[in-house]
Formats: structure tokens, sequence, C-alpha cells
């Protein structure tokens, strides 16, 4: 399997040096997306583990930046013209601000439960925008007993979808920063391009030039207080969702009379104070050696005591005597 | 657009060697073998629940009557110090005659839940403290924290100072509002209780997710375009892998210790205010009085210079030294830059106070 994975990997080589196909020709797009595909079962099968992670995000990241670079080799092939470069920074542009945005909607993904149910949905892009879902099942919530939802459930699902709205809104706001940050790298990048010198030519300074910029525009907005409030707002709202979700499955085991994670969490938190009171109790005992062997050697000293000084009260007779009496 | 002079040739001379690295890289994954760390041999002579303390013999006589004891951090894993042969921090302490021993916190299940920083302060570190110098026949340790094990260290060293010697903190944040510190600014609004009741322990991937966004494009798309000039050469993929492996191996974090720590350290800035409570007990920085040498990383995007500087005038010692590396939060104990001066540096100031 690698063999033949090499062998396609060294044939789209070969066409792309050779030039034999135009380089907006899908076969050779195809060719190398074929090429992809064979990783999964190579890595698989045949690597270790954190390798075959790294070859899965290297195959990733390769796809997108082959893709890109043909699509600019495809711009540069059709004109010869200097206007046509802004295509080819939109080109850029839009590259990088798809990989952004997927990567904000990676780390702020519904729990999967919701994730689930709105891919069941063919709206699902819609997510973000209108929301249909959302609006209808409010709609619905917003209708009292005809339904036959207890008050309870109608309550609990009335909070599920505050703070569904919350979510997104909170996503919005979030998204807003980057959508500035992109302005103010893309910005940035324009102007440092126009004054370069020499001239950029290759497609990996142009990306190390944009991460420049993108980085000083993100660092001087990560620091904002309206960033912070949104990152806040943002990781609170996923967080909220994730805790509503089970405490509902926890209340649906508690019905079933099946232990949900609410009284594993109790038998823990049980166990972690008896454990500590069972620590504390080896202490004293590992200590008692020694206070038993402190306590011999003061009955000897004062038994010399008593023994070196006879016709004299000790302590010990003083107190037997006061007992006595 | 005149800085900008693209020729569909050179894209495509770039591209064909792109692929030509990423050919490379595939075969060179496929080809090693398991990714080794933390190779110096040690011994385990202590352990206390999931915590576990190694000892590092030096190589010939000791030159140092007290041990050095290291107190990691619970992000991610102590054997940063001991990446590689060539590139480990404890055997170049080692090799200057210094004993070392090393504290592992393992990592937590559902039932550490929690565990609370009174449990890693009092009874962990002091447990491994204790056993360190019943092992070394000695009263005290020197004691060096690293990051949060050097605020964990500090904590420590303000409620037990006859059992430290001299204190090494390296890359430690000391104040947590210094207007450069971004990991504590993004912290600020984050419902730290809201996330333990959520989560329980703390997902590593998700503390993991965080660092990698303070800086996004170069941890993200400029270090995976750079992948495969660093994977078609065996060796420095091994190095590469090494690292990676470190990265991902991000214990979860106990749920209560991270919410206390995020709330009184992050949040509430309290260790420099002196009013951090571990247990029953307030953290008082000025009970300190050992010497203390103070490591931070010009380069540092975690823990910024400004953050560690605070411990100057924090503590009561009047025998405070700084040593700044220009290097960044790991590279400081793995880079060449950091190596060249740390062992020296620190093996030279533990003996001028042993």
């Amino acid at each position: 399997m690698a063999d033949d994975l090499l062998k396609l990997m060294q044939q789209w080589l070969t066409q792309l040096n050779a030039q034999s196909m135009a380089p907006d020709d899908m076969a050779q797009w195809n060719l190398w997306q074929q090429a992809f595909a064979q990783m999964q079962p190579f890595t698989a099968a045949d690597t270790p583990l954190q390798q075959a992670e790294l070859i899965a995000l290297l195959t990733r990241q390769s796809l997108e930046f082959t893709r890109f670079a043909e699509q600019i080799l495809a711009l540069l092939d059709k004109t010869e013209s200097k206007a046509e470069l802004s295509l080819i920074l939109n080109q850029f542009h839009d590259h990088l601000r798809r990989l952004t945005h997927d990567w904000i909607l990676q780390r702020w993904q519904l729990p999967e439960q919701l994730g689930a149910l709105f891919k069941t949905h063919s709206f699902q892009d819609d997510l973000l925008l209108d929301n249909p879902f959302i609006h209808g099942l409010k709609s619905l919530l917003n209708s009292p007993a005809l339904l036959g939802l207890n008050q309870r459930l109608q309550r609990q699902l009335q909070y599920g979808v505050d703070l569904l709205i919350e979510y997104e809104q909170a996503l919005a706001e979030y998204s807003g920063h980057y959508t500035d940050i992109n302005n103010a790298a893309t910005l940035a990048f324009l102007h440092h391009i126009d004054s370069s010198e020499p001239a950029i030519n290759s497609l990996g300074q142009l990306h190390d030039l944009w991460v420049e910029s993108y980085e000083a525009s993100y660092a001087v907005r990560i620091r904002s207080d309206g960033y912070r409030d949104a990152h806040g707002r943002i990781s609170n709202a996923v967080m909220q969702i994730r805790l509503f979700l089970q405490e509902l499955r926890n209340q649906q085991l508690q019905q079933l009379g099946i232990p949900s994670s609410d009284l594993i969490e109790l038998l823990v938190e049980r166990l972690n104070k008896q454990r500590k009171q069972i620590k504390q109790l080896q202490k004293e005992v590992t200590l008692l050696p020694e206070l038993m062997t402190e306590l011999t050697e003061l009955r000897q000293r004062l038994d010399r005591f008593t023994s070196t000084t006879p016709g004299q009260d000790t302590p010990a007779d003083t107190v037997d005597g006061q007992d006595r009496a | 657009m005149k800085g900008l002079e693209l020729n569909p040739e050179r894209i495509r001379e770039e591209l064909s060697a792109f692929q030509q690295r990423l050919q490379q890289s595939y075969q060179t994954l496929r080809e090693l073998g398991t990714v080794d760390v933390g190779q110096t041999p040690r011994q385990l002579i202590f352990e206390n629940d999931k915590t576990r303390l190694f000892y590092y013999a030096p190589e010939g006589a000791s030159t140092l009557q007290t041990p050095v004891l290291i107190c990691y951090a619970l992000v991610n894993r102590p054997w940063i110090v001991d990446l590689q042969p060539d590139r480990s921090l404890l055997r170049e302490l080692l090799g200057r005659g210094i004993p070392v021993y090393l504290i592992d916190w393992g990592t937590p299940d559902a039932g550490d839940r929690f565990l609370d920083l009174n449990d890693y302060i009092n009874d962990y570190l002091d447990s491994c403290v204790q056993a360190c110098c019943r092992h070394a026949g000695c009263a005290q340790v020197n004691l060096a924290g690293i990051c949060q094990g050097g605020s964990f260290s500090l904590c420590y060293t303000a409620l037990h100072p006859q059992r430290v010697k001299n204190l090494i903190t390296l890359v430690t944040p000391v104040d947590f509002h210094t207007p450069d510190f971004t990991l504590s600014h993004l912290a600020l609004k984050v419902d730290a209780a809201l996330a333990v009741k959520t989560y329980g322990n703390i997902p590593g991937e998700l503390l993991n997710d965080t660092y990698n966004s303070l800086m996004p494009m170069r941890l993200g798309v400029q270090k995976n375009l750079g992948m495969p000039a660093q994977l078609a050469d065996p060796q420095k993929a091994m190095n590469f892998l090494r690292m990676e492996r470190w990265i991902q191996d991000s214990p979860d974090q106990a749920g209560e210790a991270f919410r206390q720590f995020i709330e009184q350290f992050f949040q509430q800035n309290l260790l420099l205010k002196g009013e951090v409570k571990i247990g029953a007990a307030q953290v008082d920085l000025k009970r300190i009085g050992q010497p203390i040498l103070n490591v931070y990383a010009l380069q540092d995007h975690l823990v910024p210079p400004s953050s560690s500087r605070a411990l100057k005038d924090a503590t009561a010692s009047r025998d405070y030294q700084e040593l700044t590396v220009n290097a960044g939060h790991i590279g400081i104990f793995v880079s060449s830059r950091g190596l060249k001066l740390l062992p020296d540096a620190i093996a030279d100031w533990l003996k001028q106070h042993d």
C-alpha cells in the first residue's frame, strides 16, 4: 500500500514537472486527492499512532496548500497582467479566512449530541445566521400545556433554547473579532507587500509574511478587553450547554434507576474526604512509635530522678495524692 | 502591487520541492520506530497515590551536599528536562555532579476530581521533599520549580521554610496581572467553577488548544507547512517527534486544583498579594528568606518575563539573583542556547550556596 502511494505521488510530481497537463486540469487535482485518500489505510496499518496522526495532519495541510497553489498557478497561467494579482491576493485571503473559520468552529463546536442533532437537519449551515430550528423550537415551547409537555420539562427546554441563543450570539461576537483581526492583518499584509524590497516571488514568502501580519494584529486584539470578554463569553456558553445536556441525561438516568454522573461524583467526593481522613490517621499512626519512644525516655528520666532524690515527692506522687484526697 | 512578482515557473518549482519533501516525510515517518524520551537511568524511590519520585544519580562523586528536587507543573509532563540525551537539562546537571530528584504527578483520573492544591502542596510535594531528604540523608532540599511548579515551590517554601535550603524558580508566573500576560488575560472571564462542574477533570487537550490559540498562525499554518522540511531528515524528524510527543502528552487536570489555581492565581492574583489559601494556611511570600535564583525566558509567550520578574520584591530573600535566557518557554530547556547557559549557571549558583 505504501509503495503504491509513493508511486502515485511520484507520478503526480512527474506530471507537475513536465507540465504535461494544464495546471487547472481537474485530472491532476483528482490524482493528488486520490493519493491523499490512500493515505488513511496506509497510516492506520503500518505506522505507530503518533506518526499516523502526524501524517493525517500533514495530509490535511498539504492538501490545502496544494489546492491553493494550483489555484494561483491557474490564475497566473491565464494572465500575465499585474492587475490580476489582486485576484491572487483575494484567493490567498479567502484561503486563510477559511482556515480561520474552520478553526473557530472546530474549537467552539457544540457538544456532540447537539452537533449530531443539527447535522441531521439540512439547515446546518444556517446555524450562525437565521437558525430556523431555534426559532421554531422556541415558538413551539412558548405554547403551553396543549403540547402535553409537563411544566418542568418545558421550563428545561426553554432554558436550553436560551442557552443555544446565548451560544449563537457569543459565537457571532467572537467571530466578529476574527473578522476584524483578518481585516487588520490583510491591510498590514498588503502594506508589507507593497513595501517589500526585493519583491516577493514565492508562496512560502507570502505565507510567512501573512503569518507575521496576522500574529501582529492578533496579538493586539487578544489583549483588548473586548476580545477577553468575548472569549470568556463563548467559553462559558459552550460549557453551559454541555452541562445542561449532562443534567438532562442525569435526570433521565435517575428516573430509570441507573447511577448518573452526579451520583458518581458524589461518591468520589465522599471517597476523597475519607482518603484525606485515612491519610491523616496514617500520619498520626506513623508518629505514634516516635511518641511512644519519647514517652518511654521521659518515664526513664523520671524514674532516675526519683531514685536519686529519695524523700522528695514526685509530681506523680503529688498528683496521686491529690487524686486520693 | 509593486512588491509582488509571482512567477508560475518559480511556484511550480516551489510546489514540486514541497511535494518532494512531503514524500520524503511520509517515507521517514513510516520508517521511524518508537519515539524514545526520558532515557536517563533513574530509580523510583517513593510513591504517594499517583505521584512518583525518581532519583537520578550524578556522574561520579556528588559535588553538592544538598540534592536538587525538581517540581514540574501539573500541565504537561516533567520529562521535558530529559527530552533526549543531547537535549537534557537533567543529564547536564548530573554530569556536573549534582544529584537530582524529579517529581512526576502522574495522570489524574475521574477519582481525582476533588484533589485540591492542599493535596498537591502539603501532601504530595511535602511527602516528596521528605522522601528526598530520607534518601539523600539530608535535612533540606534545593527546590527547583518549573512554571506552575515554580508557583507551587514558592507556596511550599513559604509554608515549610525549614525544609528548603535554596530556591530556584524557572519560567515561573508570580504576578499574573502584568499587561503582557496574555494567557492570564484570557482566563479572566472564564468561569473556572463552571468548567470543573462541566468537565470534572479539565481535559489536557482543552488546555493544549488554549496554548496554541495564543499564536494560532505560527503554531498552526506555519508550523504545519514547515513540517516537511523537518521530517525529511530522519534525525530531525525524531527530534521533532519527541517534541510533539511531549506537547501532546498533556494530562487532564484534577478539577478542584485547577479551579483553585485559576481563581486564586490567574483571576485574583493572590500569590503576589500574599493571600493565596492552601488548605487552612495563607501563603505569605515574605516568609521566604532563602537564596533565590529566578530564571526566565525572554521570548516566553506563556509566562512573560514581567510576570516572573515580580518575584524580586515579593519575598524577604536578601540573596536574589536573576538569570535571563534568550529563548522561549520550552526552548529554555531544550534549545542549544538554553542548554549552553542554564546547566552551568545552576550548578555554579548551587555550589556557591551549598
